[in-house]
């Protein structure tokens, strides 16, 4: 009989965890530790066989570069903002459509739609809508009101474009957690503070936004971690441009790090962004951990 | 009051609800109409329906084909990551010492390693194991780069909703590690399942790099690629593209109609535990 | 039901602990491999019978080949070509690690750019036999050390279409200078009609039209050598350029390239165009069917670009895309019948067929220049078509960054600070 001690099921733990480690070893792993070893050599397009040791020459490339600090820029911007709105819009929609509604379900349904879709897609029906053209359609509802059209993708704007068009995206996808988190909240704490008479905004600040902390804690740390990895909708609108107004992190490690041809700069570009990503991840986990100390 | 105060709550939800579905509304009202009605009048219903547009698209990309490869990845990598992420969750849940919180780790950091840094040496691996232009390896590239996710989601769910007292009462009876697996956890795992099933079928329907990167033959192509395929070097084929695009999540859109209650239901517990 | 569940995953179970019995990773990387090898033959089999399928790539989508294709099936029956199209963004990284994978397509479309690279990675098969039949003036972009490693497809080029009835109705002359040019668009400016059309959220507009000035000021006399000598390194943008691009701004200062436009796409641009909205629209042969689809009843012409001196004008372009063989194909010599099949007189016509307007660069082969390029046929007749960034050697992919510097230029960024960002592109990628 099995003994119950601190690994319960012994060398089963190997069998069962072996095809798993097998596949994200060949396809995850392996795969990383060469990027980590192409970042000390002297890897290009033009010089893909004879590898030599250059040290940490490629991340002092990477650290002067402006162009990536750019683009960490952007990604931060992105990231912070597109997670920041899918919290503030979220959580009150989420709060709302957690009422006794006749189209509730058709309503969450729909605020949850744009989730389904590829960013890739998203990215270019917006392209189009969001285009300076008059046949863009926001455009040409400026114009017919009377107003000069607006260019969405000028290089002050292109960003926070995109960002809106992702905001829209994924808001439903927040709220549907939130909606998750609001229904284990117990529902004679609510009554209670009704009893009270408290008033519907007071009761969300006191009593509902502290219990949300888990799902907020969730939307925030994925949602900082994509947003930091963000490509498939600045590729399909913009492709990082104009000028170099919207290139993120993984825009130019894919132009300057793959198509260009310089694979240890873009190799050491991508272990500083992995650094930069787990520290901010440990960062924020930390914060949201004393905001729930605090309330707990 | 109380009542007209809900209705009218409940009509201002409506309206929002209605403006966030537009550019949707938009996009498929645009592939019904001639190019003139649609510059002319881009939010009115089709003058007449065309359906011209879907014919071509449906022509041009080959869809049957594209939903075909499409479906068989998404279909396989999802059958995959379930088998892979049920016992490796469940044997990570059950193994409380240091060497499974090492390899538990070692997961979790994969969320964070972006794809995009690792293609070139991925696409040597991929190469020397003779997986390239096969479904495949796409399905297996895909199969890891949702693991991280998948673990996590069954090892959360193990721990905290499948008790240890059940395996305990059956180990009294003689039950080993395998039945008590496949008999007791198993059956338990339906919530997690379903979560891991919709969010690894989006995440891997939407994904356009891989393909892209592995598949070089145009018989292996995936929707997404095809949709690829009218941005020229120049200029972009909208009136083409748009049917495309629409063609291209249609299938997503009718397996989200269907299952619409368990997606949102699906995120939501992978969220809250996630 | 729950049985046969429970079956597969014991059958699965099963499967998984045979592979860890066997131990080592390498093990079951081999069986997966011989079970996809197996497949493969079936399929091959299946497929092809006698056929051999040789994969080409490109950055323009099959339709843009059509007729090239067809006739291929024909004059090399035993090719099955497979069209590997991949969008212009993505085509160096895909091709790049396709080849260094030796997994490369078997004909590959080159730029002069990517083709100086794969040969001199060795990549490419020496065509120097086939290359004989072309002039020297298309397979010198192709040339490595003496060696081609492309054949030249129909040359390209890009002017300015000009919408005719708008300046017959309106009695505006064809400009033949630069300043004439920039006269021409004030007065469409002053009836309320664009003069130019231009989808600048692509980088490529105004690197067109930039270089082409620079090309008719200075590239055609004081710089003739100003490529060669910046592929040595020895010749930058800032401090050469700078009072041509100043001259150029005017595009930008009269308020004919405006910041709207970074929000349009070419494709939105051409709608312009084709609609009537605006007079003119800067692009190639490969646009032509398109607008002439929008708007049959346009009536189409092509100005040339012009300097401030009255001249033939000039036109930006070059041979088309390179047709190059994989030195490491398994069918290195059905891949040379193929491009046999396309150096004859039939093939360069399959291949014009889709790009009307561009000439062959095949000694023999002459196509006659359709209507709608006539007031630019000086100008193609004077040799006047040029392509500045072919010269620049492995700092040739820099013309993006010009494009894309051009447009922060548009959006307010100093000239001295974009032509330096130019020049560290192209000290970058001379480096290396």
């Amino acid at each position: 009989m099995n003994k119950v001690n601190k690994n319960r099921i012994g060398i089963y733990f190997w069998i069962f965890i072996a095809p798993a480690i097998v596949i994200y070893f060949t396809f995850s792993i392996l795969p990383f530790l060469y990027t980590f070893f192409y970042s000390f050599t002297d890897y290009t397009d033009m010089n893909p066989v004879n590898l030599s040791w250059v040290g940490l020459e490629n991340y002092v490339t990477v650290m002067k570069n402006s162009l990536m600090r750019v683009g960490i820029q952007n990604s931060l911007i992105y990231a912070i903002l597109l997670t920041g709105f899918q919290v503030i819009l979220g959580l009150p929609l989420a709060v709302l459509l957690d009422q006794k509604l006749k189209t509730q379900n058709l309503l969450r349904a729909i605020f949850f739609f744009p989730a389904v879709f590829s960013s890739l897609i998203i990215g270019y029906l917006w392209k189009y809508i969001l285009s300076s053209a008059e046949s863009g359609l926001i455009n040409s509802l400026i114009v017919s009101m009377g107003f000069s059209t607006v260019n969405f993708f000028s290089s002050k704007f292109a960003l926070y474009s995109i960002i809106f068009t992702q905001i829209w995206q994924w808001t439903g996808w927040a709220m549907v957690i939130f909606l998750a988190n609001l229904q284990s909240v117990p529902l004679e704490l609510m009554e209670a503070a009704q009893l009270d008479g408290a008033g519907s905004i007071k009761r969300f600040f006191s009593i509902t936004l502290p219990l949300m902390c888990p799902s907020v804690k969730i939307v925030v740390v994925t949602g900082l971690i994509g947003g930091m990895k963000v490509f498939d909708a600045i590729y399909s609108m913009t492709g990082g441009g104009p000028g170099n107004a919207t290139q993120t992190v993984m825009t130019i490690m894919m132009d300057k790090g793959i198509s260009d041809g310089f694979y240890s700069v873009g190799a050491a570009f991508g272990v500083c962004f992995f650094v930069v990503v787990l520290i901010l991840s440990a960062v924020v986990n930390k914060l949201m951990s004393k905001w729930s100390e605090a309330i707990g | 009051m109380r009542n007209l105060k809900k209705i009218l709550f409940e009509l201002i939800m409506i309206c929002l609800a209605i403006v966030w579905f537009l550019p949707v509304y938009y996009l498929a009202v645009t592939t019904l109409k001639t190019q003139q009605d649609a510059t002319l009048h881009p939010l009115a219903l089709p003058s007449h329906w065309e359906f011209g547009n879907y014919i071509n698209a449906w022509v041009k990309m080959e869809f049957p084909r594209a939903l075909f490869n499409t479906f068989i990845i998404t279909v396989s990598s999802v059958c995959i990551l379930i088998f892979i992420g049920a016992f490796a969750g469940y044997a990570l849940a059950r193994a409380k010492n240091k060497t499974a919180s090492f390899i538990f780790m070692l997961f979790l950091a994969g969320l964070i390693v972006p794809f995009h840094m690792n293609i070139i040496s991925l696409y040597k691996i991929v190469k020397n194991m003779g997986l390239m232009n096969k479904l495949l390896g796409v399905i297996l590239v895909d199969v890891a780069i949702n693991m991280p996710q998948t673990i996590f989601l069954f090892k959360e769910f193990i721990e905290n909703s499948v008790p240890w007292e059940l395996e305990e009462a059956a180990i009294v009876d003689g039950c080993d590690v395998t039945r008590r697996v496949l008999l007791i956890v198993v059956p338990l795992l339906k919530p997690v399942v379903s979560t891991t099933v919709i969010i690894v079928t989006l995440n891997v329907w939407n994904e356009f790099m891989t393909p892209l990167l592995f598949l070089q033959s145009r018989a292996k192509g995936v929707i997404l690629q095809e949709v690829s395929r009218n941005i020229g070097q120049f200029s972009t084929d909208w009136a083409t593209m748009f049917p495309m695009l629409m063609l291209g999540v249609l299938p997503l859109i009718i397996f989200y109609i269907f299952m619409q209650k368990y997606i949102i239901a699906g995120v939501a517990a992978g969220g809250v535990k996630g | 039901m729950k049985k046969k569940i429970i079956s597969l995953l014991l059958a699965t179970t099963m499967v998984a602990t045979t592979i860890v019995g066997c131990g080592t990773k390498t093990d079951s990387q081999e069986t997966t491999k011989d079970a996809t090898a197996t497949k493969e033959e079936v399929g091959e089999q299946e497929i092809s019978g006698e056929q051999v399928t040789l994969r080409m790539s490109y950055w323009n989508s099959e339709d843009t080949m059509s007729a090239l294709l067809d006739y291929l099936a024909t004059a090399v029956p035993e090719v099955k070509i497979e069209y590997q199209f991949v969008d212009n963004d993505n085509y160096n990284t895909v091709v790049d690690t396709q080849l260094s994978a030796e997994e490369g397509p078997d004909i590959i479309c080159e730029s002069p750019g990517s083709a100086l690279k794969h040969a001199r990675l060795g990549y490419l098969q020496e065509l120097n036999y086939l290359g004989d039949r072309y002039s020297d003036a298309g397979t010198s972009v192709y040339s490595y050390n003496d060696n081609v490693y492309a054949l030249p497809g129909i040359s390209w080029f890009e002017g300015i279409y000009f919408n005719k009835d708008l300046f017959e109705e309106n009695g505006i002359d064809l400009p033949k200078t630069f300043d004439e040019y920039i006269s021409v668009c004030k007065k469409f400016q002053e009836m309320g009609i664009k003069p130019l059309a231009a989808g600048l959220m692509s980088w490529e507009p105004m690197l067109k039209n930039s270089m082409a000035f620079v090309a008719a000021e200075y590239l055609s006399a004081d710089g003739k050598d100003f490529g060669s000598k910046l592929r040595e390194g020895q010749a930058q943008l800032e401090g050469t350029w700078n009072p041509y691009i100043e001259k150029w701004s005017e595009m930008i200062s009269e308020g004919i390239y405006t910041k709207d436009m970074l929000g349009i796409d070419h494709t939105q641009a051409m709608d312009e165009f084709a609609t009537g909205k605006a007079a003119m629209f800067c692009s190639g042969p490969w646009d032509c069917e398109a607008i002439m689809e929008k708007n049959p009843e346009m009536n189409l012409d092509m100005m040339p670009f012009f300097g401030t001196q009255a001249s033939d004008g000039w036109l930006i372009g070059g041979p088309g895309c390179g047709f190059a063989i994989n030195a490491s194909s398994k069918n290195v010599d059905l891949a040379k019948k193929v491009l046999e099949a396309l150096s004859t007189n039939e093939g360069q016509a399959a291949l014009w067929e889709n790009n009307q307007g561009g000439s062959s660069y095949l000694k023999g082969a002459e196509f006659a220049l359709p209507e709608v390029y006539s007031s630019a046929s000086s100008a193609l007749n004077a040799g006047n078509v040029y392509c500045p960034w072919n010269e620049w050697g492995s700092a040739a992919p820099a013309h993006q960054n010009y494009g894309l510097e051009f447009q922060s230029y548009l959006d307010g960024q100093d000239l001295d600070t974009t032509l330096t960002n130019i020049d560290e592109a192209i000290q970058e990628l001379l480096s290396k």
